[in-house]
């Protein structure tokens, strides 16, 4: 097969150097200097050269001169090039938006050299031709990058829009009309509008050949304009910050109350009792200390910071020991992030008596996905004083609480608590284990830890709320209970990284106990290795806990 | 932890823990604002209904102090939950909408109490809303509704109107001075 044929066949309907490389080579072919790549390519030139030269002088027939030296000269006279030293940046990317003709020009070209040279299509496997964009970046990016003292990199954060139309794209794009043959609601809702690109490159990929070219004309016409820029524009990708965060405080909830959303009767007397105790009010959230922080350290504009977290504690819950995993998510962002700043973050918000953030760390949207997959699915660690409201010794109920052994399954219908806003159905939970403590000094009281699956309604389960939760404790042990405070200690989502959160005591010897119960089974379980990963991270913690009371 | 210095108080670690033991109100009642509905009643039978509502306005409907049941001693024989058309009983409720559950008016039964002395008492709402749940604990054992009616024994939980304001749900009924009022005038 000689490349010579198609070669010339290809200059002779007016294709650039780079289309014409984009057919006969492939993707590692050198297409910054495409005539160089040709002569490699072709055993001989042919003698035509220069005849097609003149040829050329005529816009390109499929990129519309997007692939000629031309363009890039064009492009880097727009002014929003100098916007990129705004950014304090070392990469960037280009998006390139083209007008829907060009992708109908690409599939013409590719029928036409099918019906011409099924040989040469079958060697070349025509279907894989490097796409226009690819090929555009391939060609131009060194060009660029020397402009602007950038690298171009497709991970980069900034992002430089370039928008571009034809002339004549509109009245190319009508014929897509009666290619689009099944979608009869999309003909009468796009009646007096030009199809868009989506729905071009949608009808043809569905388009069968034989409809295409009786349509389309083949090969495509030389244009009589060459494409031009509507508009550079730049944006950046969202950035992630990923951290835990702890809560000391009872009256704190997470998400700032929205203003009469909650009529003030939210537990009333509940945070009366509590405000006292601490003469603060209920007036700020874990969010906003959190975001009040990034503000000051970074000057991020608060409005462009999202929170998330993996699952949410009641404000009248503190949340202890390495904290809960959460991340924020922040907009349009121009600087760049040295790794000191984020421990300034955590120092600045560490101020704050009630809220304290660890592990803070640069992350990206993908392990994001992590955090919420922790809300559903990973098991919680909790510490509750427990009230026991009948005349009965405390000893014993805690005794009685210790020999349980293995997990317990429960089911819980909706709470009252949230049945406002969740469907009401029975959900079944395991409390992966339980142990509970006498609290010297105290007879009506006494301290429980509980490892339970995630959902868990761990207030539920300790009185049962009006048997809706059955069997709760108190029906366990046949005595009324009821839940003074509450405390998350851990929460078993091994993100992010830990850099300096510290796990809480007592989770560390849950997992101990564990660990010597299972190596005496004998059985392996998939608790031992999160507990593997916690051990490896602070080898140093582990010396302590013998002597920690639980 | 200790880089910030924070004292993390223990949990037990409660200023005053004895006085707030002691302050401190079982889960039924925390958060919870019961009412009185008298509306029913007439001449020498009485058909109170204690409405309690949480702080996210759900009510739990109670056989309330001086109803006639608990006035004269009965024993509880059956509950009949077929009211007119309905049967409470196949009350579903979908999503967190609550789509499709039975609406409640004012005078709306929920359902019929019959006694071992052969006497059937209506069981009334009281308020307006969409019954969400009987209670799995009542429907067990009728007698639960009698002997917990200030704790867990709750027959329904109803969903007012979320739009309206407590007030205008609340509007009628009577808090617990004015229901005692109302007793002790009985005698």
């Amino acid at each position: 097969m000689n490349f010579e044929e198609v070669y010339t066949s290809l200059t002779s309907i007016g294709c650039c150097s780079r289309c014409c490389l984009r057919f006969i080579g492939d993707q590692s072919s050198n297409f910054e200097d495409p005539s160089h790549s040709l002569e490699e390519l072709l055993s001989v030139i042919p003698e035509e050269e220069t005849k097609n030269k003149k040829l050329r002088q005529n816009t390109c027939s499929v990129c519309l001169g997007l692939l000629e030296d031309s363009f890039p000269d064009e492009l880097l006279l727009h002014s929003s090039w100098k916007r990129l030293q705004d950014y304090e940046t070392d990469t960037y990317r280009i998006n390139l938006n083209t007008p829907a003709c060009i992708a109908i020009r690409d599939k013409a070209l590719n029928l036409y050299l099918k019906q011409k040279f099924p040989e040469f299509c079958k060697l070349k496997n025509i279907d894989e031709v490097p796409e226009i964009h690819h090929v555009f970046k391939l060609s131009f990016k060194r060009k660029f990058d020397e402009h602007c003292g950038k690298k171009y990199n497709v991970h980069s954060g900034v992002q430089l829009w370039i928008t571009l139309n034809h002339d004549d794209n509109d009245k190319e794009v009508e014929v897509m009309r009666n290619l689009d043959i099944i979608d009869h609601r999309r003909q009468h809702f796009f009646k007096n509008k030009v199809y868009g690109k989506n729905i071009v490159n949608d009808i043809l990929s569905k388009v069968d050949d034989k409809r295409f070219s009786r349509f389309v004309k083949l090969p495509p016409e030389i244009p009589s304009t060459p494409l031009y820029i509507e508009s550079v524009t730049f944006e950046t990708l969202p950035i992630y910050f990923g951290g835990r965060y702890c809560k000391y405080s009872r009256i704190l909830s997470q998400s700032p109350w929205k203003f009469g959303a909650i009529e003030n009767s939210k537990n009333d007397e509940m945070n009366e009792e509590l405000e006292g105790e601490n003469g603060r009010n209920i007036t700020s959230s874990v969010v906003e200390i959190i975001v009040d922080g990034l503000h000051q350290v970074f000057g991020f504009d608060k409005e462009k910071i999202k929170f998330s977290a993996s699952g949410r504690e009641d404000s009248d819950v503190r949340c202890l020991g390495s904290g809960r995993p959460f991340f924020v998510r922040i907009e349009s962002v121009k600087k760049t992030f040295p790794e000191e700043l984020f421990r300034k973050l955590e120092e600045v918000i560490n101020v704050s008596p009630d809220v304290s953030v660890f592990d803070m760390q640069l992350t990206d949207k993908n392990s994001v996905k992590e955090v919420k997959c922790g809300e559903e699915f990973k098991k919680k660690t909790y510490v509750a004083l427990c009230l026991v409201t009948e005349p009965k010794p405390v000893e014993e109920i805690v005794d009685r609480i210790n020999k349980i052994n293995g997990s317990i399954v429960t089911e819980q219908k909706t709470p009252v608590r949230v049945a406002h806003r969740r469907a009401l159905m029975a959900r079944k939970r395991l409390i992966h284990y339980i142990r509970a403590a006498v609290i010297p000094g105290h007879d009506r009281i006494f301290q429980l830890t509980l490892l339970t699956q995630a959902g868990t309604y761990v207030k539920e389960f300790i009185h049962g709320d009006f048997g809706r939760t059955y069997p709760s404790l108190s029906d366990l042990v046949s005595v009324e209970l009821d839940i003074l405070r509450l405390d998350v200690i851990d929460i078993d989502l091994d993100w992010p990284t830990h850099i300096n959160s510290s796990p809480h005591p007592l989770v560390l010897s849950i997992k101990n106990e564990k660990i010597v119960e299972e190596n005496e089974k004998q059985v392996e379980s998939e608790l031992t290795h999160s507990c593997s990963d916690i051990h490896n991270l602070s080898p140093s913690m582990n010396e302590g806990i013998e002597d920690e009371p639980l | 932890m200790d880089e910030t210095n924070k004292h993390i108080p223990e949990i037990h670690e409660i200023d005053n823990i004895e006085k707030k033991i002691s302050n401190f109100l079982p889960y039924y009642e925390r958060g919870f604002h019961k009412v009185y509905s008298v509306e029913f009643s007439k001449d020498n039978f009485y058909l109170d209904t204690c409405i309690s509502m949480y702080s996210n306005k759900i009510c739990l409907l109670f056989l309330a102090d001086g109803h006639s049941i608990i006035k004269e001693n009965k024993t509880i024989k059956s509950l009949d939950f077929k009211v007119g058309k309905e049967d409470r009983l196949a009350n579903s409720v979908g999503g967190k909408c609550k789509r499709s559950a039975q609406s409640l008016h004012k005078n709306s039964v929920i359902c019929f109490i019959e006694t071992t002395d052969g006497m059937k008492y209506p069981f009334c709402a009281g308020i307006k809303g969409k019954l969400l749940d009987l209670n799995p604990v009542v429907l067990e054992d009728y007698s639960k509704m009698v002997t917990f009616r200030n704790t867990k024994g709750y027959v329904a939980m109803v969903q007012p109107i979320f739009q309206n304001k407590r007030e205008i749900i609340l509007k009628g009924l009577l808090n617990r001075q004015d229901y005692e009022n109302v007793l002790s005038s009985r005698k």
